[in-house]
């Protein structure tokens, strides 16, 4: 018969030192500088700005098909969906870093997130943000850096009232 | 990282995987423009994982949030299953947004560091460096497998005796030598001339 109140002994921890192939051969001191790294990477950039802008056109034409306000039977549609397309916007707002979808994006995921961790969607609010999401994608460069922090400031608001805490 | 610094990525294999064939795409670009020449582009963990077991990888690129096996279960798996010397590449977690729920997922899925999304690429370039020079343990044991999560030792946390071997009590104890007299004191504090 076995003592019930005795609990298997956990493994032991094991810790190991490594030196990963990265550390070895990455640097030597050789290679291409930081300053080089950025410019080249620089112009990566601007060569997926098209793309990039396709796929924020697609997603969020998406978005406002299939979950906007004037969407039929949206209350009936797995709300992941959303949540795939407006993560899709954030990684495609690496190209306009200044243009502050990818913090909307976000905002959307974080209320989407709370909606099923709810159980129930407050669809006013997320009209919000999908509206907030149209109007940076078209206004792009037109809107000054203030404007843009206003309707951030607007959709964080939204999120508090939701228990979306924010943490920037 | 100083704009003088140098990274040699030429014969390192960088494997980068995302279900999004664009994100893909940004990741391989900046990582080409940092100087890679050998990239893997994996579209989910199931291709990852096959190549993964055929062939080393240098470094791990990988989103966290994928359809069907994630990027979470994939490092776990990595830390886990995966043959030597894979199971210790260095491996940055990317993610545009985690959910409540993934938290704790993405702090013991064994990442050397979660980066967000939208990549930026001084910010992926300074966390390349960061973790090749990373020095922690790899830690291994029942609850976890991966680099240790402690960053920095900064003692127990107030009113808990610590788990670490080398935690000490916060509170002083009674003095176990004489006290230094007043000569002593002040010969430590007063400057003097040395030979040198």
């Amino acid at each position: 018969m076995t003592d019930s109140n005795t609990a298997p002994s956990p493994a032991p921890v094991r810790k190991y030192r490594t030196r990963s192939r990265l550390s070895r051969l990455a640097l030597t001191g050789k290679g291409v500088s930081v300053r080089e790294c950025l410019q080249k990477a620089a112009v990566a950039v601007g060569e997926m700005r098209e793309p990039c802008l396709a796929e924020i056109d697609r997603c969020l034409a998406a978005l406002e098909a299939d979950f906007g306000a004037r969407a039929v039977g949206r209350g009936s549609r797995d709300l992941d969906e959303a949540y795939r397309l407006s993560g899709n916007i954030i990684d495609a707002a690496f190209a306009f870093p200044a243009w502050n979808l990818d913090v909307a994006g976000r905002a959307l995921c974080d209320l989407v997130d709370g909606f099923e961790e709810a159980g129930a969607t407050d669809w006013p609010a997320f009209d919000v943000h999908v509206q907030a999401l149209r109007l940076l994608r078209t206004a792009g460069d037109s809107l000054t850096a203030a404007d843009r922090a206003s309707i951030i400031d607007g959709l964080k608001a939204v999120g508090r009232k939701h228990g979306v805490v924010d943490l920037n | 990282m100083q704009d003088n610094d140098k990274l040699d990525l030429e014969r390192i294999t960088v494997m980068i995987v995302d279900d999004n064939a664009q994100s893909v795409d940004i990741l391989a670009q900046v990582m080409t423009g940092f100087g890679a020449r050998n990239i893997i582009r994996c579209s989910g963990a199931k291709e990852a994982k096959d190549i993964l077991n055929g062939r080393r990888v240098d470094f791990i690129l990988t989103d966290a949030e994928m359809p069907g096996e994630d990027g979470y279960e994939l490092l776990r798996w990595l830390r886990r299953d995966a043959k030597e010397p894979n199971r210790f590449t260095p491996a940055i977690l990317v993610t545009g947004h985690t959910r409540i729920s993934q938290v704790k997922r993405a702090r013991d899925c064994g990442a050397h560091l979660v980066v967000s999304k939208p990549i930026q690429a001084n910010v992926l370039l300074e966390r390349i460096f960061w973790v090749a020079r990373d020095e922690r343990m790899f830690v291994d044991c029942d609850a976890y497998a991966g680099p240790d999560r402690r960053f920095k030792f900064e003692g127990p946390p107030p009113g808990e005796d610590g788990r670490r071997n080398n935690d000490l009590p916060a509170e002083v104890g009674e003095a176990t030598d004489a006290n230094l007299s007043q000569d002593e004191l002040d010969s430590m504090l007063k400057p003097s001339k040395v030979a040198l």
